[in-house]
């Protein structure tokens, strides 16, 4: 029952909160304003100087503009690995399911006017009409799904090259001319969406573990005690808790997993909250891969890693009947966008791709093979071993005793077979994309 | 508001006219408490210490009758069943606790509470929690596969708050006796919403604890009352599940005083000592609570009579053994009277460890009787 009394009347809600619906008469609420971030207008960089178009300087650390020298420092607001993370809860898996809900968006450009149709997952684009940089985070179906942390580029892009070159000149297997400049188009730094998942695993295992012990015997056809090892199978238990941190998944389906998984680490200590003014200039990719399915991956990763503590809990290498189960909890995601420069090469009419690691500045892509070599250093290997059996052969039907080269060239042969698959592998898995 | 502003209590010495029955002061002078009783009752033992009589004195009480009475869900006549459940696999038990003598001296008790009525009129502050659902996932792994099972957990979310708050509360309860948490421990909650306006017939045949809290003394727990039932509301309001660190910076107007009764049979026994074991009874619950002692006098009477009866068994063995002599079976049959004597003498020692064992182990136990 509500009284008409007055409400004391010098009271003020606290600085930034407003009232929100009460469910009863005679109390009123108020609540923090919730951050609101204008999430749907693109932001347009220019010059205040100049007016010409301004970008992300690597080398500035901040904003700049190429014509006259202008650049405005970004006071970034660095947040490492505590930058906060978000739950599973249902809401959201619900609303990332349905992906961005849009195919194409319009960004209108707010310096001459043009109205520009770019793909859902871009985050940024230059104006085809007036050259001037927007920004844009897509408007995400729910709060949490829009970038709010990124890796800015560490990595000047006139050094990328250099380094591709550098690491395209690696290795005796390829081409000699792969490191000539001439054949290295130009590096492209593009923000990659990736989500990172941390969870806290507990694991309890029940596994048949064999343990070996040594046995004394009398072999009846040598008449003699021997020693021998065998192994007795017990049931056994154990429980493993194991913590994982920033395991990164990424977002974008049509990068090639390969080379992106070889540009790791990415370091997340260097984490900055998300600014528009740092994809200024560069491209940046929106996710494709929605929450759901990152995160299925990424905990077929975590269970295998859990796995594998089981496994080292266990006391013997001897394991059957193995089963396990892993009990997930503190599970949270980030949606973050990390630096990586891409390039494309051609070499001998086909083209290879290239990516360096924006902010370490690893190199990893593709790298043709002179197969050439490969297969003269296959034969170089084998052919000491078959030779020394060869010769061993006619000894051994002879005198009887060919049998230490025949033994020596089966050696050298097995050896150089080991060698000559991982060579190959190699060549495979250099072009491999 | 301040203690001058409470209602305060006067001496009263004839009730009659303000509570519409029958009612005199009376107390003990052993335990000091203060009742009101009718007429017939007045010399009778005190039922809240089961030591002392109920002499006549007058008595300081609030002038206006109780405003709410919670009625008695027992019986007198249900009252035998449940002390027979309750004094039931006590062995050896004092002469007088059986229900019979427990019935006896069963007497209605109403105990008061105060009830507060007012407006609170204030800035309040909190954090409230909302409940959210999370997926998670257990992974198995067997024969050489994962299987993948979804767990849906439920977790609170916690938000700050404020706001105003003008509201009117009813019958917000606050203890009047300075003995109520201990006899609420005993007898067990009350359902309080359950309470029936008062009229005289209500009380007949009960006697009436006399608040010895006056609303001076319990303003703090009453305004500790109020709030917690205000933060309930503010939680309500906020469409919140949860509250917690709830302060209010108000004002508490329009304050009345009123009683509700509580009902309580309570009976006695005594123990070996002569000192009253108090037993209570919730009238609307039905929980009963008490010591359940052994006598520990008939333990040792018991173990004398049995160890005589083995003494006497034993010598009567001997004296068969020794006419063995001249018959020898005799033998025999002496040997089984003195092994028989020696059970007897073992067996004494039970009734002389049980009392003292049971005893140690008795709590006040709360039995529920329906």
């Amino acid at each position: 029952m509500a009284v008409k009394i007055p409400y004391p009347p010098d009271w003020q809600p606290p600085q930034g909160y407003h009232q929100v619906d009460s469910d009863l008469e005679g109390i009123k609420v108020f609540a923090p304003i919730p951050e609101k971030e204008d999430t749907a207008a693109p932001k347009t960089f220019n010059c205040p100087q100049c007016g010409a178009t301004t970008r992300f300087d690597v080398s500035a650390g901040g904003v700049s503009c190429e014509h006259c020298e202008y650049t405005r420092h970004l006071q970034s607001e660095r947040a490492g690995e505590s930058a906060a993370e978000f739950e599973f809860t249902l809401d959201t898996l619900k609303k990332a399911e349905r992906g961005w809900g849009m195919d194409r968006r319009v960004l209108h450009c707010d310096n001459c006017g043009a109205d520009l149709i770019v793909s859902k997952v871009a985050l940024t684009s230059t104006c085809l009409f007036c050259a001037s940089n927007k920004v844009n985070v897509c408007v995400a179906p729910s709060e949490h799904l829009r970038p709010r942390f990124l890796v800015p580029f560490k990595i000047k892009s006139d050094t990328t090259r250099e380094r591709a070159k550098e690491w395209l000149g690696k290795g005796w297997f390829h081409p000699g001319e792969l490191s000539a400049s001439s054949i290295l188009e130009s590096f492209s730094g593009i923000y990659l969406s990736f989500w990172t998942f941390d969870a806290r695993i507990s694991s309890v295992w029940k596994a048949e573990v064999g343990h070996e012990h040594q046995e004394r015997y009398y072999d009846h056809n040598d008449g003699e005690w021997k020693t021998r090892t065998k192994i007795e199978w017990r049931w056994e238990s154990g429980s493993v808790t194991i913590s994982i941190s920033d395991l990164i998944v990424p977002g974008n389906s049509h990068i090639s997993r390969l080379i992106l998984e070889r540009l790791y680490p990415f370091h997340m200590s260097e984490l900055v909250v998300y600014a528009p003014d740092y994809l200024a200039g560069w491209q940046a990719q929106g996710y494709d891969i929605i929450l759901p399915d990152a995160w299925d991956e990424g905990k077929a990763i975590m269970r295998d890693n859990a796995k594998s503590a089981c496994h080292d809990d266990i006391s013997s290498s001897h394991v059957r009947n193995f089963s396990m189960t892993a009990n997930f909890g503190d599970e949270s995601w980030r949606y973050v966008l990390l630096p990586v420069y891409l390039a494309a090469y051609k070499f001998e009419n086909k083209v290879y791709q290239l990516m360096v690691n924006g902010q370490t500045g690893t190199v990893a892509g593709q790298k043709p093979v002179a197969w050439w070599k490969i297969w003269l250093a296959i034969t170089a290997l084998l052919l000491p071993g078959t030779c020394i059996g060869l010769a061993g052969l006619p000894l051994l039907l002879a005198s009887g005793i060919g049998i230490l080269p025949l033994v020596i060239g089966f050696i050298l042969f097995v050896v150089g077979i080991i060698i000559s698959a991982n060579l190959y592998r190699q060549g495979v898995s250099s072009e491999a994309a | 508001m301040t203690s001058a502003e409470l209602p305060r209590a006067k001496v009263v010495e004839e009730v009659e006219s303000i509570w519409g029955t029958p009612l005199h002061p009376a107390g003990c002078e052993v335990c000091g408490q203060a009742h009101l009783v009718e007429e017939m009752r007045v010399g009778s033992m005190c039922p809240n210490c089961g030591k002392g009589i109920l002499n006549p004195q007058p008595a300081v009480l609030r002038p206006e009758p109780p405003e709410m009475v919670i009625l008695f869900k027992i019986e007198r006549d249900d009252l035998p069943s449940v002390f027979l459940g309750f004094v039931k696999g006590v062995w050896l038990r004092p002469d007088e606790f059986n229900p019979a003598t427990l019935f006896k001296r069963a007497v209605p008790v109403l105990i008061p509470m105060w009830l507060v009525d007012g407006d609170v009129v204030g800035a309040w502050q909190a954090e409230v929690g909302f409940d959210y659902q999370v997926k998670s996932s257990q992974e198995s792994y067997v024969n050489g596969s994962w299987q993948t099972h979804e767990v849906i957990e439920t977790r609170a979310r916690w938000e700050p708050r404020t706001g105003l708050l003008t509201r009117h509360y009813d019958n917000v309860a606050v203890p009047a006796l300075s003995d109520h948490n201990e006899l609420i421990e005993r007898v067990g909650d009350f359902q309080l919403e359950a309470s029936t306006a008062y009229s005289p017939t209500l009380i007949v045949g009960a006697d009436l604890r006399v608040p010895d809290l006056q609303p001076g003394d319990m303003w703090l727990a009453a305004k500790d009352n109020l709030n917690r039932v205000a933060a309930g509301e503010c939680q309500q309001a906020a469409s919140a599940q949860h509250i917690r660190n709830f302060s209010i910076d108000a004002e508490y107007r329009s304050l009345n005083w009123t009683q509700l009764m509580l009902p309580v049979f309570l009976s006695y026994y005594k123990d070996d000592d002569g000192n009253p074991q108090l037993i209570f009874i919730n009238g609307q619950s039905r929980w009963i609570s008490g010591a359940r002692l052994a006598s520990q006098r008939k333990g040792w009477k018991w173990a004398g009579i049995m160890s005589a009866v083995g003494i006497a068994v034993f010598l009567f063995g001997v004296l068969v053994t020794l006419l063995g002599a001249m018959l020898t079976p005799l033998v025999v049959v002496g040997l089984i009277f003195i092994a028989l004597s020696f059970i007897f003498g073992l067996s004494a020692i039970i009734p002389a460890v049980y009392p003292w064992q049971h005893n140690r182990k008795q709590q006040v136990k709360k039995v529920y009787q329906k």
